[in-house]
């Protein structure tokens, strides 16, 4: 979801009149949100990027905090939001979601709105349980129009952006060296395309890319299969993450004075997740790369409830098909 | 309603089915390694007469099993794994034989009742 927090908070921060309407701009396409479990491997539910698989779960809330940059170098406004999603399994590959970057407020000026909301279909294309691979697919529809309207003081998107998503993800369980066994690597690609080039006021959306890749260290994993460790640190998963957004087409000139139209953007910073039985928790620092980004280090937040070991039987299960071969030999 | 309504209410919704079927489903879930006695990775004096492998959820004693074999690969003889009637998320095993010193690797297959599967092996050491 933070991408378009970034994203879209570029273009906007340098047109101080509507500064208010930015940060709705500002507000997030939500991300699926989903812990993965392959062979002995759990990803947990990353806040920069989304993790590699489909599940039943429910991510209620994460959390976003961001201060955003001025191009003069002055801060800008402090933006905050309450975002929320829901995964179904269709079958045990393949997943349908929805959600929003929910609820945005912001301060430097004081406004607030609602995002718009999402819908994102997911599918496991290849997992390999003995390698801890998984490769998965998605195409996500963030509907326009469908939060705040126009006239509000964040107002949401008016126009729908179709975002085209490939995820990888490699646990190192099968590494030589036992201090390798641990670590595990994430990482996701996206490509966004605006349903609309133009905007009634004869701006332009721009298409972008997205890309961003979590190392995790897994004391969880370390526990179970490497070493015993004290009972504090045994269900913790700490990890680096980095996600960034570049416009590709689509970009408006640029303008004196303000950040460049086609400037990248993202964030940098350590997590920390805790794994429960029934639930996860993440939270992380997030440092952005350039002013353009933000100018103080934010946070994320996440809490995320795992559906399919809540309510194996009911809700938790996929529609079709027996649940969660994938963690099968 | 508007859609601010409609997004809390899609919420609420999904929030009561979470708490209904939290409270009526019997919950369980992936059974990992919790921790083992003698332990992950340890080192220990004296050689054990038992393997004890704790796990993070009950297990179904009929899908689950346990190897004991040395750093070399030889199979040790050992009894069946049987869950502990009074904590089933933990299963023992007992050793045939006293062990010589050196490094054992313990492999283990379990499924928890909600038919998901896991696996692992450690080492542990008996020091000399
Ligand atoms: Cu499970």
């Amino acid at each position: 979801m933070n991408r378009s927090l970034r994203g879209r908070a570029r273009l906007c921060a340098p047109r101080t009149s509507i500064l208010a309407a930015c940060a709705v701009l500002a507000a997030f396409a939500s991300q699926a949100r989903a812990h993965t479990i392959v062979g002995n491997r759990v990803f947990p539910a990353t806040q920069t990027i989304d993790d590699p698989g489909v599940n039943d779960e429910l991510s209620l809330p994460t959390f976003s905090y961001l201060t955003l940059a001025n191009p003069d170098g002055s801060p800008g406004p402090l933006t905050y939001s309450l975002g929320w999603e829901y995964m179904k399994t269709i079958t045990a590959d393949l997943g349908f979601s929805v959600g929003s970057g929910g609820y945005n407020w912001q301060q430097r000026p004081n406004a607030h709105g609602w995002s718009n909301i999402e819908t994102e279909l997911k599918y496991v294309i290849w997992q390999n349980p003995a390698a801890e691979s998984i490769i998965a697919t998605a195409v996500n529809v963030e509907w326009g129009n469908t939060g705040s309207p126009q006239s509000a003081e964040l107002p949401s998107d008016p126009f729908s952006t179709i975002t085209f998503k490939l995820f990888a993800g490699k646990g190192l369980g099968d590494a030589s060296a036992d201090w390798l066994k641990p670590l595990a690597i994430t990482g996701e690609y996206d490509f966004s395309v605006p349903a609309s080039t133009y905007n009634a006021d004869g701006s332009e959306n721009p298409t972008t890319i997205a890309y961003g890749a979590t190392l995790q260290y897994s004391l969880f994993y370390m526990n179970s299969y490497v070493q015993e460790l004290p009972w504090l640190f045994r269900r913790l998963i700490p990890a680096f993450e980095a996600d960034f957004t570049t416009p590709v087409s689509n970009l408006a000139p640029n303008t004196p004075g303000d950040f460049g139209t086609n400037v990248t953007t993202g964030v940098v910073g350590p997590s920390l997740y805790y794994i429960g039985q029934y639930f996860e928790v993440g939270v992380m620092a997030q440092v952005p790369i350039n002013s353009a980004s933000g100018t103080h280090i934010g946070a994320l937040a996440i809490v995320d409830f795992f559906l399919d070991d809540i309510a194996p039987n009911s809700i938790g299960k996929p529609l079709f098909g027996p649940p969660q071969p994938r963690g099968h030999y | 309603m508007n859609i601010r309504a409609k997004s809390f209410v899609a919420a609420l919704a999904v929030a009561a089915a979470f708490n209904v079927s939290a409270f009526n489903a019997p919950a369980w879930a992936h059974a990992f390694l919790d921790h083992a006695v003698p332990a992950v990775g340890s080192s220990v004096q004296g050689a054990p007469r038992e393997l004890t492998l704790n796990f993070t959820e009950n297990i179904a004693p009929a899908f689950s099993g346990v190897t004991l074999a040395s750093a070399a690969g030889g199979a040790i003889a050992k009894g069946k794994a049987r869950v502990d009637p009074s904590s089933p998320a933990t299963l023992h095993v007992s050793i045939g034989r006293k062990l010589a010193p050196g490094t054992y690797v313990v492999r283990w297959h379990v499924v928890s009742v909600d038919t998901h599967h896991t696996s692992g092996s450690y080492k542990f050491t008996v020091a000399p």
